[in-house]
């Protein structure tokens, strides 16, 4: 047996190739075999007893680096966007083996059978390829289904068996199986529509359109998912609703939760999925409307009013986020009559009188100013 | 022990076009290539992520031409940090990424000083052996990284960190045997349990 292991010392047996395979894969024949040869070598036991330690001690040290956490959305996020890439880039490469194969196709045409029947395969292939999310949707629902469809340009309303209301908007249509409003409430829309939910706390209500899932227990919005949109938008009047994507790794959980989650929107806030990239991005609806109030509104007429009560005021009415600086703001005050104008349009007016910008991001309202004097 | 995946075999069917086997590879090496990646550039969680769809996508793209590598980690690590580098020599991030090779020698030890205090204060032996590790110039942790937790051959350790077989094994006898010694005197109390179980 050759002895080059007698002299070493810890580190040298832990930096070697053997005695690191066996500590972290032992076999029977590595046991037998350093076993063997511990037997053979006492005077070494103590230092190989030493390598084992510091092998675990040097591992231990590189916890974090080993625990580093990818999650599962992440892991999911991150196939997804590498699959869209990769479809793209085969649909690029699609057209030019096509062209290829023109020359060949030329001159055998006459007799060809055979090509003729290539090009229907690759045809119904790149037609399989384009298989449009609603119909993969549809084909899962039995023969008793039902599909509205609106092909005219007027928006059709109808209402659902549970006592929903939809507005289903031009070229746009709507699938539900018979069971609807008894085992699920759940559709299937392809284009646009606006629903007012029956609110059952019990039996949330889905909206799947292309890409993306819509979960809502009682509520008013809008789903925009055309079949060549390149995104998918669900507005909302009122109520709140929660999205998901169709490949959410948690998707199974969200669906038979009771309670929503996820990206949760509230009136006057919207989702936009970029369905390449299957990315969502969640902004403020490009006109937001008064919230329906149960006490009649104070109407916006300001005398010198402070400039932080005033926001708070227009958080509540239209519902959105407006964040500044409260303590800066208490020493700017407002005299406007700001009842006719739009939400931008006021936050425009307030922040022009106080010397103040705005900017709009993921659906909050940022207030930046150095304060008043 | 649980089967090994014939990972030649999954990257030969992913070259026919397989999707499947593709994903299966994805999945294999995605939390290694996304730690790797982190250790790289660690403030840079969305550049790691680009880098790896730019790997995948690669692969994907070029799928047909490529050769079936010996070791797919050690082949997807390569790739990953090429592309990083690439994407920072070009300057399209900002500079967070350390590879001067002499960085090494001025990267300051921590003095017996400093070692004792860090032992006071360290609550467990995993919090002060991390302490020590972090303290190791970065091409060690980056070498032992790979060495006892990628568990990468000198050979490949040595392509990745672009030097020789021989340089690499010192690299991590060198990282190794600085930690012996800077745990020696914690060695006996605060690895005491390790004694006892063996």
């Amino acid at each position: 047996m050759p002895n080059q292991y007698a002299f070493y010392s810890a580190a040298d047996f832990v930096i070697d190739d053997a005695f690191l395979k066996h500590q972290l894969t032992p076999t029977p024949a590595s046991i037998d075999w350093w076993n063997r040869w511990l037997s053979e070598n006492p005077s070494q036991q103590e230092e190989w007893n030493k390598a084992v330690r510091l092998l675990e001690a040097v591992r231990l040290g590189l916890n974090d680096y080993t625990r580093t956490y990818l999650t599962p959305e992440t892991e999911a996020m991150l196939l997804s966007r590498i699959q869209a890439t990769n479809r793209l880039h085969d649909e690029e490469e699609a057209p030019i083996r096509s062209l290829w194969n023109q020359p060949w196709i030329r001159y055998v045409a006459a007799a060809s059978v055979i090509s003729l029947i290539g090009i229907g395969w690759w045809g119904q292939q790149s037609f399989q390829r384009r298989t449009q999310p609603y119909q993969a949707y549809v084909a899962t629902l039995d023969e008793s289904k039902i599909e509205k469809v609106n092909q005219g340009d007027k928006p059709l309303h109808f209402q659902l068996p549970d006592g929903s209301q939809v507005t289903l908007f031009a070229k746009s249509r709507l699938s539900f199986d018979n069971f609807f409003g008894k085992k699920n409430r759940s559709v299937y829309l392809s284009g646009k529509a606006f629903f007012e939910v029956k609110k059952q706390p019990n039996s949330p209500f889905f909206v799947y359109a292309n890409e993306l899932v819509t979960k809502v227990l009682g509520t008013s919005f809008v789903v925009q998912a055309y079949p060549n949109d390149k995104q998918v938008e669900v507005q909302v009047k009122t109520g709140k609703v929660s999205v998901f994507t169709q490949n959410d790794p948690s998707k199974a959980q969200k669906l038979s939760n009771r309670e929503l989650e996820g990206i949760v929107l509230t009136p006057n806030q919207q989702i936009t999925l970029n369905r390449q990239e299957l990315r969502l991005a969640r902004a403020l609806v490009p006109e937001p409307q008064l919230l329906a109030q149960p006490i009649p509104l104070p109407a916006f007429e300001f005398e010198e009013a402070p400039v932080p009560q005033v926001l708070e005021l227009i958080e509540k009415a239209y519902g959105v986020n407006i964040v500044y600086d409260a303590e800066l703001l208490s020493s700017c005050t407002l005299t406007a009559s700001l009842s006719e104008e739009s939400l931008a349009q006021k936050i425009k007016l307030i922040c022009q009188a106080i010397d103040a910008t705005s900017e709009t991001i993921d659906a909050q309202i940022v207030i930046y100013s150095k304060g008043c004097h | 022990m649980d089967t090994p995946i014939d990972e030649q075999q999954l990257w030969q069917d992913f070259q026919q076009g397989d999707d499947d086997a593709y994903t299966q590879l994805y999945r294999l090496h995605v939390r290694a290539m996304y730690r790797y990646g982190l250790s790289l550039v660690p403030v840079s969680e969305a550049f790691v992520l680009d880098c790896i769809h730019d790997v995948f996508a690669e692969i994907w793209a070029k799928k047909t031409r490529l050769t079936v590598p010996e070791n797919v980690r050690y082949y997807l690590l390569k790739s990953l940090k090429t592309r990083i580098l690439h994407l920072l020599k070009r300057h399209e991030r900002p500079h967070l990424f350390v590879s001067q090779p002499d960085f090494d020698d001025l990267w300051a030890e921590p003095s017996s000083d400093e070692l004792l205090m860090q032992e006071e204060e360290s609550f467990d032996r995993e919090q002060l052996i991390k302490r020590l590790v972090s303290q190791l110039p970065p091409r060690q942790q980056e070498a032992i990284r790979l060495r006892f937790v990628e568990n990468m051959e000198y050979t490949q350790i040595a392509e990745l960190l672009s030097m020789n077989r021989q340089s690499a094994q010192n690299l991590v006898f060198r990282a190794v045997e600085k930690l012996r010694s800077w745990l020696l005197p914690s060695l006996f109390y605060l690895f005491q349990d390790f004694f006892s179980s063996k």
